[in-house]
């Protein structure tokens, strides 16, 4: 399952790192949404095999939906920008980016559970929301 | 029906803890939410569907 997201996340990871902001601002969606899927997976088989409290899985469960709404308004700024004849709205992205960094931040301090084991299974996927935080400010950066 | 979904409709458009705990007690009620979001059209993406449904199988604290 780790393989199975992970090599596709930092192929589109390491493409999104080496191209103009267009291209960026299309390979970050697929990028996040990969990452949210991933974490998503992550928590219900770790929720299902009784690894992580009810505690810690309404908090990681409630800090992914927060990333992943963050994530929706990324799309539809996306969206917009796409089809604007006129020029769009940096200011907006820079607070949507703003967003999905610090709902990333606090899903991935929410991965800090208990169980060592459980842990260690969410180490990949922080790994890859972090990834994700790391694009979202470059992006961030490249915006005049 | 019409109300119901009237109010719901908004809410679930957004993922915020109020909308969750609505979904939970409409569960509780013995409402079949999934079939009502189904009849409503609304398109949700598939990370929001599937976290929305495990949050509401977490048991309470």
């Amino acid at each position: 399952m780790k393989r199975k997201i992970a090599v596709p996340l930092l192929l589109i990871i390491l493409l999104a790192a080496c191209s103009d902001l267009d291209t960026r601002l299309a390979k970050f969606s697929g990028a996040l949404s990969t990452a949210i899927g991933g974490a998503a997976t992550a928590v219900i088989e770790l929720s299902q095999t009784g690894v992580i409290t009810p505690e810690e899985d309404r908090a990681i469960t409630t800090a992914l939906l927060n990333l992943n709404t963050a994530g929706t308004n990324y799309n539809n700024w996306l969206a917009a920008y796409r089809a604007a004849k006129t020029k769009p709205d940096m200011t907006q992205l820079k607070a949507i980016l703003g967003a999905i960094n610090l709902s990333g931040t606090d899903l991935v301090k929410a991965f800090n559970v208990k169980n060592p084991a459980a842990q260690q299974k969410l180490l990949l996927t922080a790994q890859l929301i972090n990834l994700s935080i790391k694009l979202s400010t470059e992006i961030i950066s490249t915006i005049k | 029906m019409l109300a119901l979904l009237t109010i719901l409709i908004p809410m679930l458009t957004t993922a915020t803890p109020t909308v969750i705990s609505v979904i939970q007690q409409l569960r509780v009620q013995g409402v079949d939410v999934d079939a009502l979001i189904a009849q409503s059209g609304i398109q949700f993406s598939d990370n929001e569907r599937v976290l929305l449904a495990h949050l509401a199988s977490i048991p309470p604290a």
